[in-house]
């Protein structure tokens, strides 16, 4: 696959960053807009500056349109898009620091960042589900860390043990309740 | 004074463009960089945005054409509405107005 093809379907497929209502309406045209540009760039050798203005400007846009759907979006998807943006924050600091970090033993956390990140990406798809897994996650780790301690009587050894995952435990329980139908969001127009 | 004005320099050339007739995205990308002289190169991405708020608001309409494109894909050619073309209007008195002004202050100051 060279690079003439190439282009139109990374543009095609990083579309799917847009909103769904978004694409539904206007991701074919931006297709077909994006070839006749591509084709337009070749010939006057504009490639480079075409790609960086095309693909900067979707970013941003996509990024833009997901604040305008979430800003006219209810109280129940806004909640979402906070937990979701919270859990994946939470989780790229600990692997940041896990990374970063000199301690010998830090394959053992990398592996509790795996655990709790397998939980977080499930509940992303399947709340409900994706929550309890997140909590079962995070209560293993809590439990592998405090194993792990040198002496279970020094109580506060374990408080690393029951802070790391102590997060994790709080993002399930929310994925969890937003899956099921047991919170009442009031309708936006009745609030005000 | 109209609450939607000034509008940005895309959203104007945008409007421009389908003062005479209705365009498709493409046509209107071209027209909206030679109508400024190079100066709104408008992306893909920062059209259909735009697009999309203009007609939220009303000001364009989207219309299907007969003839598919190249691909078998629906065209659509966008027009200007009523209320767009009262906008256009307006923002173009607005920034005569604004001229008028500047040219005022600079042929008195040289004088």
């Amino acid at each position: 696959m060279n690079l003439t093809t190439l282009v139109p379907r990374l543009y095609c497929w990083l579309l799917r960053l847009y909103p769904e209502t978004f694409r539904d309406l206007f991701a074919d045209e931006m297709q077909a807009i994006f070839a006749e540009v591509w084709v337009r760039a070749q010939m006057k050798q504009t490639i480079v500056a075409t790609l960086f203005h095309e693909f900067t400007t979707l970013l941003i846009g996509a990024a833009r349109e997901h604040v305008i759907a979430l800003n006219r979006s209810g109280p129940r998807d806004q909640a979402r898009a906070v937990i979701r943006a919270a859990s994946l924050i939470f989780l790229l600091f600990y692997t940041r620091v896990t990374l970063d970090s000199s301690d010998p033993e830090r394959m053992r956390f990398m592996v509790f960042n795996v655990l709790l990140g397998v939980g977080v990406i499930t509940a992303w798809h399947w709340e409900r589900r994706g929550g309890v897994l997140t909590i079962a996650s995070a209560l293993t780790v809590m439990v592998l860390m405090a194993v792990n301690e040198s002496s279970l009587l020094a109580w506060f050894a374990l408080i690393p043990a029951v802070l790391y995952p102590l997060p994790f435990v709080l993002f399930g329980w929310m994925f969890a309740i937003l899956g099921g139908d047991r919170l009442h969001f009031p309708n936006r127009s009745q609030t005000q | 004074m109209n609450e939607n004005l000034p509008l940005t320099e895309a959203t104007f050339f945008i409007l421009l463009t389908l003062a005479s007739d209705g365009k498709h995205g493409y046509a209107i990308m071209q027209d909206a960089a030679s109508l400024s002289a190079g100066r709104v190169t408008l992306s893909t991405g920062t059209l259909y945005g735009a697009l999309k708020r203009l007609l939220e608001q009303g000001w364009i309409t989207r219309i299907d054409e007969d003839e598919p494109d190249t691909d078998g894909r629906p065209r659509k050619v966008y027009e200007l509405t009523g209320e767009g073309r009262r906008i256009l209007h307006a923002e173009t008195h607005r920034l005569q107005h604004v001229v008028e002004i500047a040219r005022g202050q600079l042929e008195g100051s040289e004088l």
